[in-house]
Formats: C-alpha cells, structure tokens, sequence
C-alpha cells in the first residue's frame, strides 16, 4: 500500500466546549474534547479509533462529519478545506459523509415507515423521481439483507440486529465515500454482532467505501480496521497499522488496555496489575502527558511536556517520551 | 468441585412464564436446573432474551408477579424452599443472604440519598447495630472494595461518582452483610475495560475472603473464562449446555456454544470473516415444538424440528441438551 491516496485530512483539529461556572469570579473553563489531533485516513481504508468513555472518540467523529463545530484546527476532504463551506457546498460535501450510529433503537424515527427513513435522504441529497427512489430503496434492504416487504413496516418491528442494517441502508442511500460508524455494534448480541461486521466488510469491498469505526471493543476494532489509533483524554496517544499495534504495543496505554481484555487462555493464566484508577476528568487534564496520573512508567519529564507524535518502525507513531526517535530499546 | 457438599443454591425444574396482554404466554424460563456450591462462580452465559436475567430476578424473590408466574420448580437456599417463603422471610433473605449487584449503578442507587446513608440503611436492616456502628462497618466495607478516599466518598452523592467508583459501592453494600449468594447481572458491561479488571479482580477477592458464592450473568465470554469455576449456556429460556470452565471452552458439545465461542472477534485471530449464527433468537411467546436452536443451528437435524431433546449427561459433568448426541453417538464435534 504505498500509493495510498488521502481522503480526509485532518491537521491540529480541537474541540472545545465551555462548562458553566458557578460565579462570574471563577476562572473559564473548558472541556478538551478533542485537543489537538492530527491523522489522515487512506481511500479505501478502515481506520479504528479506541478509548474509554470520554476519551473524545464520539466528539471526533461528529466534528468531521461537521455535526460539532471546531474551535481550531482544518479539515481537508480530497484536499479541500470544510470549515468555510456553507449553503449549497456543504450539502455537496455531506453527501459524500454519512454516520452510521450506535443505538439502533433511538436513530431511527419510530412513526416513519422503514422505506420513508431510507428514502429521506435521497429527497434531500439526490435529483432522482418517485419511482427511481423507491426502486434504490428496494436495492438497497436487498444490499443490507433485508426483504423487499420490510419498507412498509415500523422500526419496532425489527430486532436491533436488523434495525443496524436500516440504519446502515440509510447511511448508503447517497452513495457516500466515507462512512463513520460510531460504535454499531456495541449494542448487539455476539451472535448478531459478527453479521453486521461482515456486512460492513462486504459492503466496504463492493463499494469501495472508506471507514472511521469507533469502538470501545478492541477485538471488534482489530477485526475490522486496517489501522488503529488510540486515544485518551481528546488526544492520539498511539496509531500504527493493526498487526504492529496490537503484537506490539508502544505506549504504557495501549498496553494496558490491551492487557485489560478478558481472553480466552487456559494455557498461561495471566496476571497482569491492572490500571489504577479511573480516566482524570477531562476539565481538568493533567499537565503534560495526559497519561502521567495512571502511567506505570511515569517519569519526571512527563508532568512537564507534553509529548508529540513521533514516528516508530512499521510506520507506527506514539506519543510518549519513552520512545525518543528511532529508540526502541525500552519496551 | 466438590459435589458432596450441600449447594448454597439449587434451582429444580424452574419454569417462569409471562402472561401477555393479548392472552398468549411467553415461556421465558423453561425446565432450567442447576446449584451454585459455596466458594464457587458459576457463570450463566446467555444472549439478551434468553432468560439469564429474570432467573437472577426469581432467585432474588424480585420477579414481576403478575404479569410473570412460576410455573412449576424449587428455588432453594441452604435447603429453605424460596417459593414456599412469605413475604416478610423473604426480605429478611433478600440483601442479607442473598445480595445482588446490577447492571447500571446509576440506577441501581438511590440519587437523593449520600451514599453513607443509603449503606447505613442496608447494614442495619439485617444487623442490630447503631447508626455509628453502621457507619464505622460501611466505612470499612468501602475501603475493603479499594475506594482511597472513602471517607469522603461517604458523604457524596452517587451522581458525584464516577462509573467504576459506583460499581464499587454496590458491590460494597452488596458484601456488608456477608451474603452467602452474591448474583452479579452484567455488573461490568457498562464499564470501560480497564476498569471491569479492576471489578473483577475485586470481585473474586472478595468471594476469597467472605467465602460467597457468586453466580454471575454475562454475555462476554472473555469475562467468563476468567472468572467462572463452571458455566451455563443459556438459549431462549433453557440450559442448553453446562460444563466446567475449561471444557466448555475447549470441547464445546452443543452446536450453539461452538458457534458462540467461534463468533467472538479474538485479539489473536487473523481471519478475515467472522462465522456468524443466522437469524435471531426465537420470541418466548412464539417457540418451536422441537429444538429451540434448530432453526439457526448448521448441524440440524429433522428430528431437531420435530422433539425437544433431552438434557444428557456426559463426563467431567457436562450437561447438554442436544439431539446430536442421542443420534449419533457420543463422538460428535461440532467445530
């Protein structure tokens, strides 16, 4: 894959959301959301984006999606910046991004009829008749697994399976080449839940769509995703194709998050200390290195500076001070 | 496991069913059996709908009465028959002997009450202590479950908590009495992983050192193969299959334990498509005659549509409830 070419681009992008103070005399506060995250996403490519609740991973992707508005930062769409568009533009521009989101049972309107919520879209996004959207429709339940007959019925007649397919379908409708998915699958059975990533993954090959897929499940997140990035607290702490991530892990995070996962082994019981604590309230992050305060490896520097990016092998990049340029003897 | 003992907890022949507005009836539970033995977590494995939850909630003496019914069954606790108790015994049970730790902590604690006062409550219905002493044994409780600051988490409200910090309170009322039984519903599936390790890390300390039972109902598997001495896979309201830890793992019997095990995405596996089961499970007012999997299951049979199998026993007590066995042997492999 060395002639990947970008599809989203983004560069410093920050989220920030003010809190209300209790007295005018208490100082501005914010939350840091997403504070400061650079990262490309290939054509063609599933990159999966992990963390704990409130780590920002949501907040991510709706500001791509332009849902959320960001305080700074660009965001770069086949190499065209979104922040400025408006009216007709983004229109153009949304139609080519659709979300796909994690709670089949509240996205999708209980008093529309399973046709009208696939069928919405295309009214605002696509010049097509009557009839040629009804036929789309019909392609469409067809592509996801459904049967044609299901148009004419409710949500609540679906399992929450099969309402992750209409929710899916509608995300298709406009033919977007980028679809973020938030989380699809966490509200699944097992059993149901390795269908729609299959679906997901069949899909992505037939029509060739790139995807950001956000998931606290680092197994689902493995299975799918060509490349990984986690994050804690607003930021990217480690990113590197999936393979290099998961069999070797660089961060302290990520490798306790990794160690964290309850696994099937009768061969060798692990028994791993597990992290302290819980994630620092992100009004109030820790200075430097947002993984200092729960870091086994904590030194001095990192309550001072903050650490950046930086290149390992494999094309893996990690933000920790353990790992200066090109040294990979701590492990 | 020592089988000589007497079990804390033996369910016989339990069947649970709802009636439903439109007249019909929905078999939720049906025929299930099983004991927990004392220092033992036994695992009830099961999709959403199978029926792990409400034979938690009939244990507990907390089912819906009406619109749910027991049917038929025992429910015993050290040889007491539950069903068979009044009111009033059972609430002296209930929280004492046996206690429960939920699913969403949040809801499960009371908003308006400081979490001292609401272990304080819990601790003096079932120990005749003062109110001081209450507080001095809920103080003690909260820093045995490893909450640091727990004087001054005493004295805040649950909303003021975080996730994993709630957990810990429930866990710590729900071990202030010293309860034979502890039934934990999903009580990490709202957390984050780091933070279900240290759940669950607790919560096998502190069945070592109070010497509880616990029976645990969850879906994740991984969760399963750390923590539980012996499991149950439950499907649309039966117990399909039942085996120590181990061999449920390594020699699955029943179709749909394989298919489970096989559709979980591993941290180690490379494949490029997940096996997936077909379909869905079916709705506990619309159950087929025969095999309640067959309809899904890849290894059916025409019998399977036609008779419910019986449970067989096979050895290093495995259970299943399975017609492959019956037709064809004992030498079947579901992989």
């Amino acid at each position: 894959m060395s002639n990947r070419t970008v599809l989203l681009e983004i560069r410093n992008l920050k989220a920030y959301f003010p809190v209300k103070r209790k007295s005018i005399r208490e100082d501005k506060k914010v939350v840091k959301a997403v504070d400061d995250i650079s990262i490309e996403i290939y054509k063609g490519e599933t990159l999966g984006i992990v963390g704990e609740s409130g780590s920002g991973k949501s907040t991510l992707g709706r500001t791509i999606l332009k849902l959320i508005e960001p305080t700074s930062g660009e965001i770069l769409f086949k190499g065209e910046p979104i922040q400025k568009l408006s009216g007709k533009a983004l229109q153009k521009f949304r139609n080519q991004m659709q979300m796909v989101f994690q709670d089949p049972f509240s996205s999708l309107n209980p008093r529309m009829r399973v046709g009208e919520i696939i069928e919405e879209p295309m009214k605002l996004q696509l010049a097509l008749s009557k009839e040629e959207r009804q036929t789309r429709v019909k392609e469409l339940l067809e592509k996801v697994g459904l049967r044609e007959d299901a148009m004419k019925k409710f949500p609540h007649e679906f399992s929450g399976g099969q309402r992750q397919r209409i929710g899916i379908a509608r995300a298709l409708a406009i033919n977007p080449a980028f679809i973020i998915a938030d989380e699809p699958v966490s509200a699944l059975d097992v059993s149901v839940q390795s269908q729609v990533l299959n679906l997901m993954m069949d899909l992505q090959d037939e029509l060739e769509l790139t995807y950001m897929f956000i998931s606290h499940d680092l197994g689902v997140v493995k299975h799918i995703s060509d490349r990984v990035a986690v994050m804690y607290l607003g930021r990217i702490v480690e990113v590197g194709e999936k393979h290099a991530l998961y069999e070797n892990p660089l961060h302290p995070y990520t490798k306790a998050l990794l160690a964290a996962i309850p696994v099937v082994d009768f061969q060798e019981k692990r028994d791993v200390e597990p992290l302290h604590g819980d994630l620092p309230s992100p009004m109030d992050p820790p200075v430097g290195c947002v993984f200092h305060t729960r870091c086994p490896k904590a030194m001095p520097i990192c309550s001072e500076k903050r650490p950046v990016l930086t290149k390992q092998k494999n094309d893996q990049h990690v933000a920790c001070f353990l790992y200066e340029e090109g040294d990979f003897s701590v492990s | 496991m020592e089988k000589d003992k007497n079990p804390v907890l033996e369910v016989n022949h339990l069947s649970i069913c709802f009636d439903l507005a439109n007249g019909q009836q929905a078999k939720v539970v049906e025929d299930i059996s099983f004991s927990v033995y004392k220092e033992e977590t036994v695992a009830l494995v099961g999709e959403s709908g199978s029926g792990k939850s409400i034979t938690s909630l009939a244990v507990m003496g907390l089912l819906p009465i009406p619109p749910g019914r027991i049917t038929s069954g025992s429910i015993r606790l050290n040889g007491q028959d539950l069903l068979q108790m009044k009111q009033k015994n059972m609430s002296s049970i209930r929280g004492n002997e046996i206690s429960m730790i939920f699913q969403e902590p949040m809801t499960s604690l009371d908003p308006v009450f400081k979490v001292s006062n609401q272990m304080i409550e819990g601790i003096r219905r079932h120990q005749a202590v003062t109110k001081r002493e209450g507080f001095a044994i809920a103080l003690r409780m909260l820093k045995e479950v490893g909450i640091a600051n727990a004087e001054k988490v005493m004295h805040e409200y649950p909303h003021q908590l975080s996730g994993g910090m709630r957990q810990r309170v429930m866990i710590a009322m729900a071990m202030a009495n010293n309860p034979k039984l502890l039934i934990a519903d999903e009580p990490t599936t709202a957390l984050d992983v780091t933070v279900q390790a240290q759940i669950l890390r607790l919560m096998l300390k502190m069945k070592r050192e109070h010497g509880s039972a616990i029976l645990f109902i969850t879906h994740d598997m991984g969760v399963v193969a750390e923590t539980a001495d012996r499991v149950m896979v439950m499907y649309a309201g039966q117990i399909v299959e039942e085996a120590p830890v181990k061999t449920l793992f390594t020699q699955p019997k029943h179709p749909y334990t394989a298919a489970l095990l096989q559709t979980i995405p591993s941290l180690d596996s490379n494949v490029n498509r997940l096996p997936s089961i077909p379909g869905t499970v079916p709705s506990a007012s619309q159950l087929p005659n025969g095999c309640r999997f067959a309809a899904r299951c890849k290894h059916a049979m025409s019998i399977c549509s036609e008779k419910q199998p019986e449970i067989m026993q096979f050895e290093h007590d495995q259970q299943v409830r399975c017609h492959l066995y019956t037709e064809k042997g004992e030498m079947v492999s579901v992989e």
